[in-house]
């Protein structure tokens, strides 16, 4: 019976020990899955995001277009007063400009004078459509069925006017087809551009047409000019101003669930959340059911609209600052747009299954607190207050820009006074939590000097050589393995402000920028001129259309100069003309002095050799008039998975210099005396270099991170048609509301680079842990000061790796590697060494061609 | 004394004859349990390579880079690294692997995993046994701008059931996520081996 008891002892510790090997697998199976659906949850998260991130830049860039257009419509129509000719200015800028940039049959209709009647006839008219079929208050202004047709322009009649005025809005089925809505009231004065999300938020965009109380003076018909004896026109109609709402519908936040709850994630399988985003009509269900209660009011801007006074002297003055008016409204646009996007993609990752993220809301707190208290974005600092800024001395045409204020009521529009509305916007945002990171271009992001080739080569701003020389992956390293350590080979270095404030919403920024003809005449050559496109598209001398230059007289028709002079001009509706006998033509210039909303210099189309490359990456060509750079965004999220072998990996006191904590050096202080094996060349070598190996493990081992990262882009698409010929959107030069789809593109595509604030560790190692490396020229020193940092723990890997890449027994294990022979021939020639296997090309299994980008997502 | 002794010897033998049985019975459980977590892994993984080939087609790449998601998705069930690799350990290869798969997707650089093989050919490691595993990896455009992928480990070793029947080696599969044939099986990603769809981004700008 003992004997018995014993061998089944035995027989229970096996069962006992396979029991545990079964319970590790067991684990090891459990964490594995939780890694595998964190990471399609977090895919799915950023995807849906990112798409949410551009239906918004397509939004945000559609509703300037629009504006941009309303803009157009309002300088064609003084063109009586402008030009000689009721509809020369017009005929010109249509011809030249629109003509080239847009559809131009539809575009010839636009605010001239004279509209194809065939064209306003033969189609429908909305206004007529619209009243009476309403969709909670709000009726369809675009139809989806009809790209790039005329059936859906809206016309508003002048009822005051024997003149038809036809106005029309945009004339494209662009604002995010079934999501816009337009509501005309019954005047025709009032046109509204809505982009409703349901449950969720809505943008209105309202205009206010108006009419001018006085009256002007028509040209003589014959000699291209005004006197003060021509015949008066009736009422001109003019955009005067407009107003903005916007709000946004911040969801129940007892529905955003946490990874970490098995009751809120396990139900769903990672794949079936993630083909429910693609299915939109669950994602409207979803994003539908996160209530529409605690509603937050984002910004509620509304100023009545000034309306222009009596005794207005000058329409081009009137003209003006319609355009300013409409210009403030696209640059709260740009900010709110964007930063609904943002709010948004909070919403949808959240609605996805992501958490908060606590640095990424902490790097949104700090920019929130740098924006609301901090003293880098006040005028003292150089940042203009006012957007779009317009310069002091920038508008000397037709009068003194500076006493408008003195005519009539306060006509000086400085522009969009952003700070207090952008961070009264973001706090919502920033209250609410941050689950994904966006593209961001916030001000003042640093730029790394320094004097070595550590810094001058880029070695020590990107990340991925320190993963290389903790990965000791030789291949990587194998250039900087023979560059010159003799020193203090990281050299001096110093940051400093580079970023300026892009005057939008830093978060997913449209890249947008405000230009205006000011402060001098007219150039048609001048490169930044809003009109420099027309001078490049052969296209023009193919249609007969001639450029502004050439039938344009620089001159003016009356002499500015002598407006409110000693004489007592007062311009074309004064009692005294000064004529200009030198002008040719009798023309102003044939724009006034309107600010378009244009592209900035983030948009361009794509080089030759990025479209050469991609077409390798995809095996396919661009769609046409989609190869270029802007309206994407991208989003990223780090997120730590349920795991339970996880925590035994990491240590919340990883410290690379806390000797203490290393089995290894332990190890080495005991038995560094032993000489325990043999190297390669068969010499016993002591215990110091197996420690080290273990220690270097469990450094290692500290730092895996068991967090699981994931990225993605969208991007807003559109183009132009033009006679049947596809542009891109950029080659307008304005931005036009031409942009019609969002889809996930690369993330390799339009990835800029450069330094990402919620690349949180990184960007804290870089921006404040590498100074401090800088001030000192021996690593022991730069390790304790490094260690009293607050940010230490952030610093700790990337200064790991500094203090290996240091370590000169390192650097030769490398180059030893590299250099080691692999394929010698028959007279002892090394053919091959391991260094040459690091641009293996060809093979199964991968490697070789086709080249891809670093990331296949 | 004797009598008692000599129960204890009949006896001890009954037990060590029960204890053999039992080790036995244990053993080819926990084997096979083995073998059920180590198919159990390689499916999950396949999933997931399925999902992240999917991933990188909607957006448009091409077959030859999918079929390199693929790969680095399915890594863990891919066996021994045997190209690229500089023989360390466990910790060391996981940083290597870090390092080099994005160079590795890029093309830069060269890697290799026992199951790897998209060509079907077979090789031979450690000189030891005839590799015939293969990760397939298929893109086929749907309906309504979908792209379904299939990813498919055909031939997927099992490391705890050898020297089975000849026509288990020969393996027609019988669909399914993965069906048993021999020592190896075939391990095919989504439900009953249909692969895995997603809505296709890049129609809309690539042609």
């Amino acid at each position: 019976m003992i004997n018995s008891r014993r061998d089944s002892g035995q027989t229970l510790i096996l069962v006992m020990f396979m029991l545990i090997i079964m319970v590790i697998a067991g684990l090891f199976l459990f964490d594995l899955q939780s890694i595998i659906r964190g990471k399609i949850k977090s895919q799915s998260a950023v995807d849906s995001a990112a798409l949410v991130g551009a239906e918004w830049q397509m939004h945000t860039l559609n509703m300037i277009g629009e504006l941009n257009l309303i803009k157009a419509s309002t300088a064609l129509m003084t063109d009586y007063v402008q030009g000689s000719s009721p509809t020369y200015n017009a005929e010109t800028f249509l011809d030249v400009r629109m003509a080239d940039i847009s559809d131009i049959t539809l575009s010839r209709d636009m605010g001239t004078g004279v509209p194809k009647q065939t064209l306003r006839i033969d189609k429908t008219p909305l206004v007529s459509n619209n009243h009476g079929d309403t969709i909670d208050g709000f009726a369809p202004l675009y139809s989806e069925s009809n790209d790039f047709g005329f059936d859906n322009q809206v016309y508003i009649q002048d009822s005051a006017s024997d003149r038809e005025w036809h106005w029309n809005s945009g004339g494209y089925p662009l604002l995010g087809k079934d999501l816009i809505y337009s509501m005309v009231s019954d005047d025709y004065d009032d046109i509204s551009f809505t982009v409703r999300r349901a449950g969720i938020i809505y943008v209105i965009v309202q205009t206010d047409v108006g009419h001018t109380p006085y009256t002007q003076y028509a040209d003589d018909n014959e000699g291209h000019r005004l006197t003060p004896d021509s015949p008066t026109l009736g009422p001109w109609k003019y955009i005067n101003g407009g107003d903005i709402w916007m709000r946004y519908y911040e969801s129940d936040g007892s529905r955003v669930r946490n990874s970490s709850n098995p009751d809120g994630y396990a139900k769903d399988d990672g794949l079936t959340i993630y083909r429910r985003y693609f299915d939109k009509t669950e994602v409207g269900k979803t994003i539908t059911l996160t209530s529409n209660t605690n509603v937050v009011p984002i910004l509620v801007t509304l100023e009545d609209v000034k309306k222009i006074p009596e005794g207005m002297k000058d329409e081009l003055r009137a003209t003006t600052f319609a355009a300013d008016r409409l210009s403030n409204m696209q640059a709260r646009i740009a900010f709110v747009g964007p930063l609904i996007g943002f709010g948004a993609a909070q919403q949808a990752a959240k609605n996805n299954g992501l958490p908060n993220n606590d640095d990424y809301s902490e790097v949104v707190r700090n920019q929130y607190n740098r924006l609301r208290w901090g003293s880098e974005y006040l005028e003292s600092s150089g940042v203009h207050q006012y957007i779009p800024y317009i310069p002091e001395d920038g508008r000397v045409f037709p009068y003194d820009y500076q006493n408008w204020g003195a005519i009539g009521g306060d006509w000086k529009e400085p522009g969009y006074a952003w700070r207090v509305p952008y961070y009264k916007m973001l706090k919502p945002i920033t209250d609410s939590g941050i689950a994904v990171a966006p593209n961001s271009r916030f001000l003042g992001i640093p730029h790394m000097d320094g004097d070595t080739w550590f810094t001058q080569r880029g070695y020590a701003t990107d990340e991925d050589i320190y993963n290389a020389v903790l990965a000791e992956d030789w291949c990587v390293l194998r250039h900087i393995l023979r560059e010159d350590f003799s020193t203090a080979w990281w050299g001096e270095i110093e940051t400093s402000d580079r970023v300026k404030f892009v005057e939008e919403s830093e978060y997913f920024p449209v890249g947008v920028d405000f230009q205006t003809i000011a402060g001098t005449e007219f150039d048609p050559d001048h490169e930044d001129s809003i009109l420099r496109f027309t001078n490049g598209l052969s296209e023009s001398d193919d249609r007969g259309l001639v450029s502004l230059r050439e039938q344009y007289d620089m001159g003016r028709p009356y002499n500015q100069d002598s407006v409110n002079d000693d004489r007592g001009t007062v311009g074309v509706y004064g009692d005294f003309v000064d004529y200009n006998d030198e002008d040719g033509d009798g023309k102003y210039d044939p724009l006034a002095y309107i600010g378009f909303c244009v592209f900035d210099k983030t948009w361009f189309s794509y080089p030759q050799d990025m479209i050469d490359d991609w077409r390798g990456y995809t095996d396919k060509d661009f769609v046409g008039g989609m190869a270029y750079w802007g309206g994407s965004v991208r989003v990223k999220s780090s997120l730590e998975p349920s795991m339970i072998s996880g925590t035994l990996a990491k240590s919340k006191d990883s410290d690379p210099l806390n000797d203490d904590i290393y089995l290894g050096k332990e190890l080495k202080k005991q038995f560094s005396d032993i000489n325990i094996q043999k190297n390669s060349n068969g010499e016993m070598i002591g215990f110091d270099d197996v420690a080290r190996d273990i220690t270097n493990s469990e450094r290692r081992m500290r730092h895996i991170q068991p967090k699981i990262k994931v990225s993605a882009a969208a991007k807003a698409f559109g183009r132009f048609n033009i006679d049947g010929a596809i542009y891109e959107p950029i080659v307008a030069g304005l931005v036009l509301p031409v942009f019609t789809d969002v889809g996930l593109i690369p993330v390799a595509m339009e990835d800029a680079g450069g330094l990402d604030p919620f690349n949180v560790d990184f960007y804290r190692w870089v921006t404040e842990g590498l100074p401090i490396l800088g001030s000192y020229d021996n690593l022991g020193a730069a390790s304790t000061a490094l260690h009293m940092h607050p940010h230490w723990s952030s610093f700790a890997p990337f200064f790991g790796a500094i203090q290996k890449l240091n370590d000169p027994d390192f650097r030769l294990r490398g180059i030893t590697w590299l250099e080691t022979p692999t394929s010698v021939d028959d007279d002892g020639v090394v053919l091959r060494t391991n260094e040459d296997s690091c641009n293996w090309k060809s093979g199964h299994g991968g490697g070789g061609n086709p080249k891809g980008p670093s990331s296949l997502h | 004394m004797r009598a008692r002794g000599h129960r204890g010897v009949n006896c001890s033998g009954q037990v060590m004859t029960e204890t053999l049985i039992c080790m036995l019975v244990l053993c080819g459980f926990f084997f096979g349990l083995m073998q059920v977590f180590h198919i159990v892994v390689a499916n999950m993984l396949v999933d997931y390579g399925a999902w992240s080939a999917a991933r990188s087609s909607i957006v448009g790449f091409d077959k030859q880079l999918v079929t390199r998601s693929a790969q680095v998705a399915t890594i863990g069930a891919s066996g021994k690294m045997t190209r690229g690799g500089n023989d360390s350990g466990i910790v060391d290869q996981f940083y290597l692997e870090k390092s080099r798969i994005p160079h590795f997707l890029s093309g830069e650089i060269y890697m290799e995993y026992d199951h790897w093989s998209t060509s079907g050919e077979s090789k031979q490691h450690d000189g030891s046994k005839d590799d015939n595993t293969r990760l397939e990896v298929m893109v086929k455009d749907s309906l309504n701008d979908t792209k379904t992928v299939y990813v498919n480990f055909l031939q997927y070793p099992l490391l705890f059931l050898t020297g089975s029947s000849e026509e288990g080696r020969r393996g027609d599969s019988a669909g399914g996520s993965f069906s048993l044939r021999g020592d190896w099986t075939d391990i095919k990603a989504g439900v009953d081996g249909n692969g895995v769809t997603l809505k296709d981004y890049s129609n809309i700008y690539l042609e």
